[in-house]
């Protein structure tokens, strides 16, 4: 009589079916196919969001698996398999290959997932620079003299806490993504308030996101006191003058921008080329020419596309341009990637295995012709 | 567009009548090798004129006039150019807005004035909404107010250098040859533009204060002063290089050089041969013409800053002439049905060895076509959405051929050439307006992840298509075609095998050129997606058939459905026009694609429920 197999087993034997794949399959053509549509209607960074980069769909009241779930338990279906019930057979060597580069490109999609870290510099031609920008995040930063006395991420921005600054702030009110309005046109402007600086002039309101991070125009406005210039401020991303006080005769400035990380050396735009094809607007190419300082040692390199420059674990890519009167500058797109080396692993063993199982199985079919 | 046309009526008015039409018989020939840069690539001028010549008329001939001999009297003769009927108006609201006959669809130019003139404003205020926003008559009307635009350009290309039929006042006269062009007129405009401000400070801008001298002045200040407006912006003829300093353009047009301060001796010797050439086009003489065009293609290939191909442009002359994919789908038309009678009825099984040397010629000459594209854009055959279905064509055929000897699967013939058909049917859609062999923006301007990654995954694209049509047919055999079937369904699976194969590393190819153009191997981007949904498809169909949850039938009904999971991953994800590769976005084909779907969806579901219900159906 044949032993019934233990639970234990049992479990092996239906994670590592191939029917737990052929159900797994389903739900993840109909998000890929509801996630990619949802694009044209949600904006790219946003669908994104709510579809792939998630555990959970809710449709309603409802919850669904989103891509980490699926492609979770596809992925422990496919270790399982590998290292519990592969047939080490030469006609099963096709797929056994086939389904460890899967492994390889799931393990290195969730090691990129939680490891890379993109961010973006911008650099004008003949200038050089150490610091990368964040597309999303924000920070607020008090500076005395040139030094940074607090650093606050806008995103925790309900838990600031300001009591070790000399002086005193208080935040009004922020958005993420603001428009602006002209202060005497807001409905409580009220001008026996003290409005100090561009605050005198502008108003915020809040407006939904931008599909594009980089583009949301973030800003706070910001009560003072304890200070020679006490009174309402606003301070917003980009805004071309810090807010500037002073407390017992030291110098403070008040900055809101984009979160910088600082990169162990730093980076010179020596020229940036734009080629077009002749008579016509279409780009045909774009490199920068950058000079790559690292302590005593530099060296010149040419980015362009398709042609990424690596150092030091960051890769640095020709990702736009800006151009205005003040001259031109190169915006580079800065990637952090621990899982870079896998997809070109995996790729290359997918390959070979699903090379070798197509002949494998055509010579099956041979040999069983009559 | 109203200066345009006031330029060239201008023109009109102020060249002399010299032949008919009807009366040249210049050999234009020696003119089709002169190099023309136009749209980023450097063609013969054979081919300019062609692509000119379809954009205004959507014809490559006008009448007895090639597109050569049109552009030809074009350029040089514009005054009986404007009496041709060459501008198509298909569009009967356009027409009908222009008070044009509705009895035909080309106009000439004279014809179009009034309505030009009248629909001039509503244009402009149309160019200011939003090109998803205008209906087809308001795109019909653009459209229109385009190809004049074009054809008046083309008329106004040598205008610097023709002579004008002008009365100068005698002051001016002596300085200048007898019946002067703008080039000899350049010589006195600055002395006369001063004259007129003078006048004017003078006298004030009312012509009726002027004497009848004055008045001629003034006349030809204005005349002269259009006339340089409008070859300010009359760039498009590019057949001069430019030997000129500070110039980033390496091709100008005779305006650019004609109005550019700095020119050269060299670029002079060039302008000086197109006036001669013009000459003798005007006085017939087909000696002088032979020789002068001999000279400019000559002189234009050694000022030329770059290589001027000559074996490429012979080999784009040839592939235009030839029409190569016109006479490649009428063969796989042929193919079609010559294989399929020849595998069903016993009576043309004769048929069975010159339709597998029929396929193999026709594969010859879509290859060499496709051949030649590469050899004419120096780069790989895939860089757009229509050269992607030229090549999947081809494959599908090859695949066709190659299955047929290696592996006997029947009816390979059949289903390569008619999904190579339908391909090539289906490729007007994807067509580019203008020249279909372009140019191709920075990101996708590489020669190595074009050739790796879109070879790989169209040729996956193409076995997909191959083993759904071979799936329709198993699944529409009959109970007497039983052993086909099964053999088809053992060839289908391995062609599933092939195409899981090029589909799945096509894409993580297409991830690691994303990798290496912009440091994200995954976006979930929509072309990304949709090359992953192929994949996933396969691997479903192949756990199916694995874990026995697909019978033969269901397999069978799987893999033809892939003809749709190939046309919404291919086609449908560049509807949407969102995401981060942000090129080949398509737009008013959704319904085409939509109406493909559901016959598919009907066809399939027609054929499995017929295949289940035959006696001792597996």
């Amino acid at each position: 009589m044949e032993k019934e197999p233990s639970p234990y087993k049992k479990l092996l034997n239906s994670i590592v079916d191939a029917d737990t794949v052929f159900w797994i399959m389903p739900p993840l053509m109909v998000l890929l196919i509801v996630g990619t549509m949802a694009q044209r209607w949600l904006g790219l960074w946003p669908a994104i969001d709510q579809y792939f980069s998630t555990f959970i769909i809710w449709a309603g009241p409802v919850p669904l698996p989103g891509a980490y779930i699926l492609l979770g338990i596809l992925s422990i279906t496919l270790l399982f398999k590998f290292l519990f019930k592969s047939e080490w057979k030469w006609n099963k060597s096709g797929i056994i290959l086939s389904h460890l580069g899967a492994l390889i490109l799931l393990f290195g999609g969730l090691l990129t997932a939680m490891t890379a870290r993109e961010s973006y510099m911008l650099i004008p031609e003949g200038y050089a620079t150490p610091y990368t920008y964040s597309y999303e995040a924000r920070e607020f930063l008090v500076f005395q003299g040139d030094t940074v006395l607090a650093r606050y991420d806008f995103e925790n921005r309900d838990e600031w806490d300001f009591t070790k600054l000399p002086f005193e702030i208080e935040i009004i009110k922020s958005c993420a993504n603001c428009e602006i309005l002209k202060r005497v046109e807001t409905e409580n402007y009220d001008e026996s308030l003290p409005y100090q600086s561009m605050a005198q002039f502008m108003a915020f309101e809040e407006k939904p996101l931008d599909p594009q991070p980089e583009t949301n125009l973030t800003g706070v406005e910001l009560k003072l006191s304890g200070t020679s210039q006490d009174g309402l401020y606003i301070a917003f991303d980009g805004m071309p003058q810090p807010i500037e006080v002073t407390h017992n005769d030291q110098n403070y400035r008040i900055i809101l921008g984009k979160a910088q990380h600082l990169l162990p050396f730093e980076i010179q735009l020596d020229d940036f080329v734009e080629e077009r094809y002749g008579g016509t607007e279409i780009a045909k190419s774009y490199h920068s020419d950058v000079v790559v300082r690292d302590g005593d040692i530099e060296w010149p390199y040419r980015i362009e596309m398709n042609k990424p420059l690596t150092y030091r674990g960051y890769t640095f890519y020709q990702s736009s341009f800006d151009k205005s009167e003040r001259g031109e500058a190169t915006i580079l797109a800065v990637v952090e990637n621990q899982g870079k080396l896998f997809p070109y692993i995996g790729t290359a063993v997918m390959a070979l295995g699903l090379l070798l199982h197509c002949f494998l199985a055509a010579s099956i079919q041979r040999k069983a012709r009559p | 567009m109203s200066a345009f046309l006031r330029i060239v009526l201008l023109l009109v008015l102020m060249c002399p009548v010299v032949v008919n039409a009807q009366d040249i018989k210049p050999d234009t020939d020696v003119l089709q090798d002169i190099p023309v840069l136009h749209e980023g690539r450097l063609k013969p001028l054979d081919s300019f004129a062609r692509l000119s010549l379809q954009k205004i008329s959507g014809h490559t001939k006008i009448g007895k006039l090639s597109a050569l001999d049109w552009l030809t009297l074009t350029m040089f003769d514009p005054q009986n150019a404007a009496l041709i009927d060459v501008i198509q108006i298909e569009n009967g609201h356009v027409r009908h807005k222009m008070q044009l006959a509705d009895d035909k669809i080309l106009f000439n130019l004279a014809a179009l004035n009034d309505g030009i003139q009248k629909t001039q404003s509503d244009v402009i205020t149309l160019l200011e909404k939003p090109a998803e926003d205008l209906t087809a008559d308001e795109k019909a009307l653009i459209n229109t107010h385009e190809k004049v635009a074009t054809l008046i350009m083309l008329m106004r290309s040598f205008s610097g250098t023709l002579p004008l039929n002008i009365e100068l006042p005698e002051e001016y006269a002596e300085q200048v040859p007898a019946q002067p062009s703008f080039m000899d007129l350049m010589q006195i405009e600055q002395e006369l533009q001063e004259d007129v401000k003078a006048l004017v400070s003078q006298k004030g801008a009312d012509p009726q204060n002027f004497t009848p001298a004055e008045d001629a002045m003034a006349r030809t200040g204005f005349n002269l002063q259009t006339l340089r407006a409008g070859g300010e912006s009359n760039n498009l003829l590019r057949i001069i290089p430019v030997t000129w300093e500070g110039e980033q353009e390496k091709w100008a047009s005779p305006w650019n050089a004609i109005l550019q301060e700095d020119t050269t001796p060299a670029a002079e010797f060039l302008l000086a041969l197109w006036t001669d050439l013009a000459q003798s086009y005007r006085n017939n003489d087909a000696e002088l013409w032979q020789q002068i065009s001999t000279d400019i293609v000559a002189e234009t290939t050694a000022q030329a800053q770059e290589n001027v191909p000559a074996q490429r442009f012979a080999v784009e002359r040839i592939y235009r002439d030839f029409q190569p994919y016109l006479w490649i789908t009428l063969l796989y038309a042929a193919i079609t049905i010559i294989s399929a009678l020849a595998a069903f009825n016993t009576k043309f099984a004769s048929f069975q060895k010159p339709v597998i040397a029929l396929t193999a010629l026709t594969v010859l000459v879509h290859s060499g076509a496709l051949a030649a594209r590469i050899l004419i854009l120096d780069r790989p055959p895939v860089g757009t959405l229509y050269e992607s279905v030229l090549y999947v064509s081809a494959i599908a055929a090859i695949a066709g051929l190659i299955m047929h000897f290696a592996k006997r699967t029947p009816l390979a013939l059949t289903a390569g050439a008619f999904s190579a058909l339908l391909l090539l049917l289906s490729a007007s859609m994807f067509e580019p307006a203008g020249d279909n062999l372009e140019v191709l923006v920075a990101v996708l301007n590489t020669s190595f992840w074009l050739t790796t990654h879109v070879l790989v995954i169209t040729a996956g694209y193409a076995m997909c298509i191959i083993a759904a049509v071979l799936a329709h047919i198993a699944l529409a055999l009959g109970k007497n075609h039983t052993a086909m079937r099964m053999t088809l369904q053992n060839n289908i699976y391995l062609i599933s095998l092939v195409a899981l194969l090029f589909t799945a590393v096509g894409t993580v190819l297409g991830g690691i050129w994303a990798d290496q153009s912009w440091g994200r191997f995954w976006g979930w981007d929509p072309k990304e997606n949709g090359a992953l949904l192929i994949v996933l498809w396969l691997i479903w169909v192949q756990h199916g058939r694995v874990s026995n949850r697909f019978k033969p039938a269901s397999f069978l009904g799987a893999i033809a459905f892939l003809n749709v999971v190939v046309a919404v991953s291919w086609f449908g994800v560049n509807l949407l026009n969102v995401g981060l590769h942000s090129y080949g976005f398509t737009s008013g084909m959704a319904e085409s694609l939509i109406a493909f779907c559901a016959l598919e969806c009907l066809l399939i579901g027609g054929l499995y429920w017929r295949h289940t219900h035959q006696k001792g159906a597996a």
